[in-house]
């Protein structure tokens, strides 16, 4: 394999590049070594090739002046960077870039933990810092405070918010807590929005907005700059928590269950984001598929019921928690018993009658915000480890969460694939999460995963929904389907882009915005 | 930092402008301007130093969350799964070599993803891969006794 270098560059002004680059971070911070380094640096869920996405180099600053300068290089050779902050943004694409031969501009290393302010509850991080890091920096100093955690906590704030990721305690919706940020512009400008701009502000993470135009949301899932530090909110330790998991006998069950959750959640009887998983993702955190079926193709009726009895799951499984003192708890719990109690054989488990179960244990940590990994036993359903998530959005509506959940489900099956999924009631919407799982040392298999996520793009844009977030390879196509008024919304992006970018060396083709120079070239 | 901002929001307008972006001239000062009220100390800002933190440290930190003991840990399950209970945890395995693990570590396996230079340093790895086996051969004489 020859080494992947950035478009349009010589090897010549690429060594050029990289030694102008190890002086500004030291030798020690910039990796070139396609084998021994950069290997690391690859998706190694992806549905294609790795050589798809292999940089060309990776660097790996400590602090926004090396930023800065590093901005100046690549600016002057016109060579891309790919952002990552922990870079574990796996199913998404993890720390690869969308072209080979870009330069992975590596923030982990940036790694402190700026402010935490126990008494109005947040925390300024930079992008090294990963879930654990946090928790674990506010269990050491004794903070009354929770985090808000990816399912795999090994992600970080600045990256899993910026990517618009979602949790699973009140503060679930990441972004919607998120207040104030650092970014270095393309040309080496930092700005800082919201009330830090201000001298002598001592509000910068308690109001997200100042005066004038809110540009935070600007750079997310975007390319327009490289955020450097982030202030997150931080949930003060309630005193008390009760969650709760219903399982449900029915497939229908799951339209019921959403439309009884409405006004529950709007109301905010029911406080974090509601999750209804489906059976084999249930089951996949205590048994591996071939331990019920060694078949092929999805695992037929008769192997899932026996699975279902002896795991005491549902077809769904329903899982929330109500938090606060214990008097609001039980008024709580009562509106949602009654409410989910008429459901024909649902029942209710709490920590009493569930403890143990993996599955069971692992929501309770994750509606705490307790870092674990447990959610990666789905790797193990299949074995091979390849997966990719389709994530479209819909209505929090039961006619809605079915038209989706058949739709994918029927195609899976079609493609030779388990419907694996869960969906997430944000506030009015419903996150729907699809696991593509297949096993990534199959090329066949993976071409047939491919082929069935393309599909499914189409299929659910035909349908009137769109996907909140993708893995690399789906970027571009996505992004069409974002295509109201001739694609005026990708236009506004382009020209924003243009503005702040000109040499288009930030992140080209994240989530389907490219700089001129590449535009249409993809 | 105004003159910075002038420039910044201007640049949002969104103003017709083709010139090669020149890097403004930002102080150490400017770009880490103090925060208010930092009620927990503000550690410094780190400097090119490899970080150089013990193999219980990583392990604890990027690999017990799935090579722990316990049907919480996916990569242990796994293991008994397709290898059997003896080789299932990681820590009580006498069959590993530093080389066999370093090389899964930066390049992955089946599910495992690959870890970064940054996640974990080329003497950090070497700490790593002690830990591991010096862990195992404890356990393995604790177990024979």
């Amino acid at each position: 394999m020859t080494k992947p270098l950035p478009p349009g560059i010589s090897l010549e002004q690429f060594n050029s590049a990289i030694s102008e680059m190890e002086k500004v971070v030291g030798k020690a911070f910039v990796f070139i070594d396609d084998v021994n380094e950069l290997r690391s640096y690859r998706d190694p869920y992806n549905t294609t090739n790795d050589a798809d996405f292999a940089p060309s180099a990776a660097v790996a600053p400590h602090n926004v002046e090396q930023i800065q300068k590093i901005l100046a290089i690549v600016n002057q050779y016109k060579i891309p960077v790919w952002t990552i902050s922990t870079g574990k943004n796996f199913a998404y694409g993890g720390p690869a870039p969308r072209k080979p031969g870009y330069i992975v501009l590596d923030l982990k290393l940036m790694n402190r933990i700026l402010e935490v302010n126990e008494k109005h509850g947040y925390a300024i991080v930079e992008p090294g810092v990963s879930y654990y890091d946090l928790y674990n920096y506010l269990q050491e100093k004794g903070i009354k405070l929770w985090i808000d955690c990816a399912a795999p906590a090994w992600g970080g704030i600045v990256g899993n918010t910026s990517d618009h990721g979602a949790g699973y305690t009140p503060y679930g919706d990441h972004l919607l807590m998120q207040c104030g940020m650092q970014v270095v512009l393309a040309d080496g400008t930092v700005v800082e929005t919201g009330m830090d701009t201000t001298s002598n502000s001592k509000t910068g993470g308690l109001y997200k907005y100042g005066q004038g135009a809110g540009i935070d949301g600007l750079f997310t899932q975007s390319n327009f700059g490289v955020i450097t530090r982030m202030g997150i909110w931080l949930m003060p330790e309630p005193p008390g928590y009760t969650p709760f998991m219903i399982t449900l006998e029915n497939e229908q069950d799951l339209e019921t269950v959403t439309d009884l959750t409405l006004p529950l959640r709007l109301n905010q009887v029911i406080h974090n984001a509601p999750m209804t998983a489906d059976l084999l993702w249930e089951a996949a955190m205590s048994v591996s598929r071939r331990e019920y079926y060694t078949g092929t193709g999805p695992m037929p009726e008769s192997h899932r019921k026996k699975m279902a009895k002896d795991l005491h799951l549902g077809i769904w499984n329903y899982y929330a928690a109500v938090y606060g003192p214990e008097p609001m708890m039980k008024n709580n719990m009562e509106l949602i018993q009654d409410a989910f109690g008429s459901i024909p054989g649902a029942k209710f488990y709490f920590d009493e009658t569930r403890k143990g179960d993996p599955g069971w244990d692992y929501r309770v940590k994750l509606m705490k915000g307790e870092p674990n990994m447990t959610e990666f036993s789905l790797l193990n359903w299949i074995g091979g480890g390849g997966h990719i998530n389709f994530s479209p959005i819909s209505a929090a509506d039961g006619k809605d969460a079915m038209k989706q959940y058949k739709m994918i489900e029927k195609r899976a099956h079609e493609y030779g694939f388990d419907y694996i999924g869960e969906f997430l009631i944000g506030w009015r919407d419903q996150h729907h999460i699809f696991m593509l799982m297949f096993n990534r040392m199959s090329e066949e298999e993976k071409k047939r995963a491919h082929d069935l996520f393309a599909i499914l793009v189409d299929d659910a844009a035909a349908m009137g929904y769109g996907e909140y977030r993708t893995h690399l390879s789906f970027m571009d196509q996505i992004a069409n389907t974002y295509s109201w008024n001739n694609n005026s919304l990708w236009d506004a992006h382009h020209a924003i882009k243009d503005e702040l970018d000109p040499n288009g060396v930030l992140s080209p083709g994240k989530m389907g915005i490219w700089p001129k120079n590449l535009r249409g070239k993809a | 930092m105004k003159k910075l901002l002038t420039i910044a929001l201007s640049l949002l307008a969104l103003t017709a402008c083709d010139q090669q972006p020149e890097a403004k001239k930002v102080t150490e000062s400017d770009a880490n301007k103090p925060l208010p009220e930092v009620t927990s100390e503000t550690p410094p800002a780190t400097d090119n130093k490899l970080s150089q933190r013990s193999g219980k440290v990583i392990f604890e930190l990027h690999c017990a969350g799935c090579h722990d003991p316990g049907d919480a840990y996916a990569a242990t399950k796994q293991l008994a799964l397709v290898r059997g209970k003896d080789l299932a945890v990681i820590l009580q395995r006498t069959d590993l070599v530093p080389d066999y693990i370093k090389y899964v570590v930066r390049d992955g396996l089946l599910e495992m993803p690959p870890f970064r230079p940054t996640d974990i340093n080329d003497a950090e790895l070497d700490n790593l891969a002690t830990y591991i086996i010096d862990s195992a051969k404890a356990y393995k004489a604790k177990e024979s006794k």
